[in-house]
């Protein structure tokens, strides 16, 4: 039996109702499992890829923005990095001293800038991180909107003072979103924890249940 | 282009993006980078994005050229070792499940573009061709020889 290929599908996936291999699809168990795993990864791409790498597809086009982002550090933004540093969490067990802080920059058109807890920025605005580990630290940075929804941006090894690679574009839609960074191995049990938070992501500043420092900073989008 | 019309087009064909690199180097991480670096690529013909007949061949044909790329660097430099791609449709002349790189790698890159056109993603030759943009005739003439020798290889490489 002949099935539709994989650019069949994606055609069909744009416009399911004027797939010419709709009734194939209906029929065929095959070409429905195959059409749900491309939805999956769809959705993968539009949580997790989507917002960690546009601001990359962005920077080789967008020269001054890319420069402003360069500039910015040696403008001495450094003294004024720490935005939100929160303290272990109840079960904290890491060592002495490994405490994690995070900054993030929100690029605007008067140049880079330090975000502070809770601050207002553009709902589409473009965001870039730096995380400081004492200690070498499994990193997952992630975020949690209002509607609950979470996005995977980081999950790399760092240790000490360290610019994360890219950075990310908020999605354009106004409400809070707050951003947890998390030295702990294992991204399941930290998305786990993220999705517990659900839509109180003003009052909530730490992941329950996880292991290991965290911090987080909180972001008020705006149109 | 401003920015809000290419995040508008990334979100449309980005996850399409995805998927191909996603089947082509079956690796999160590498698939990930791939479309940006796809995208990327693509953008620079934008008239071609915006045209939805005429997208999903182009982001096929870009995001191909550039993953087996990345899986022929990716095995040169010795790095990552990518896992080889199944088999959709089987031939008779290729009975076998997989298309392991070390055959892969023996071919120039339109004819590996067209043998995981036909052998891997399962295309009619008029589709692989309209996809690459190449004539039929091509496509069935490169294939006939990617399997003459891809199966003499294989031969030699049991004996």
């Amino acid at each position: 039996m002949s099935h539709p290929s994989d650019l069949k599908l994606e055609r069909h996936l744009l416009d399911k109702g004027r797939s010419p291999v709709a009734e194939h699809v209906a029929g065929c168990d095959r070409c429905r499992a195959r059409v749900l795993e491309m939805e999956k990864q769809g959705e993968d791409f539009r949580r997790f890829v989507y917002p960690a790498t546009l601001e990359n597809v962005f920077r080789r086009r967008w020269t001054p923005l890319r420069s402003l982002w360069l500039f910015a550090p040696a403008a001495g933004l450094a003294a004024v990095l720490l935005i939100a540093r929160i303290g272990p969490t109840f079960d904290y067990i890491g060592s002495k001293g490994g405490a994690l802080t995070l900054t993030a920059y929100v690029a605007l058109p008067a140049g880079a800038k330090a975000v502070a807890d809770g601050e207002t920025v553009p709902a589409s605005a473009s965001l870039r991180f730096r995380v400081r580990s004492a200690q070498p630290c499994p990193l997952t940075l992630l975020s949690v909107d209002a509607a609950g929804q979470v996005s995977k941006l980081y999950a790399q090894e760092v240790s000490g003072d360290v610019a994360l690679p890219g950075g990310i574009r908020l999605d354009g839609r106004a409400g809070p979103e707050r951003f947890f960074a998390v030295c702990s191995p294992g991204y399941d049990v930290v998305e786990q924890a993220a999705r517990r938070i659900g839509p109180s992501v003003r009052q909530k500043n730490a992941l329950p249940d996880v292991r290991g420092p965290q911090a987080s900073l909180l972001i008020e989008k705006k149109l | 282009m401003n920015t809000d019309r290419i995040a508008e087009l990334y979100r449309t064909w980005g996850p399409a993006i995805y998927r191909r690199c996603l089947r082509l180097l079956r690796d999160q991480e590498a698939a990930r980078d791939a479309t940006q670096e796809v995208f990327r690529k693509a953008l620079s013909s934008p008239e071609k994005l915006a045209d939805p007949d005429a997208a999903l061949p182009f982001i096929y044909r870009v995001a191909t050229n550039h993953c087996l790329n990345e899986r022929r660097n990716l095995g040169r430099r010795g790095e990552t070792k990518l896992a080889d791609l199944d088999i959709a449709s089987s031939h008779p002349e290729f009975p076998q499940r997989r298309l392991v790189q070390r055959v892969l790698a023996r071919f120039d890159a339109r004819t590996q573009s067209i043998a995981v056109g036909v052998l891997v993603d399962g295309m009619e030759h008029e589709e692989v061709a309209d996809a690459l943009g190449i004539s039929r005739k091509t496509v069935s003439r490169r294939l006939a020889r990617f399997l003459e020798h891809a199966r003499k290889y294989l031969e030699r490489s049991a004996a």
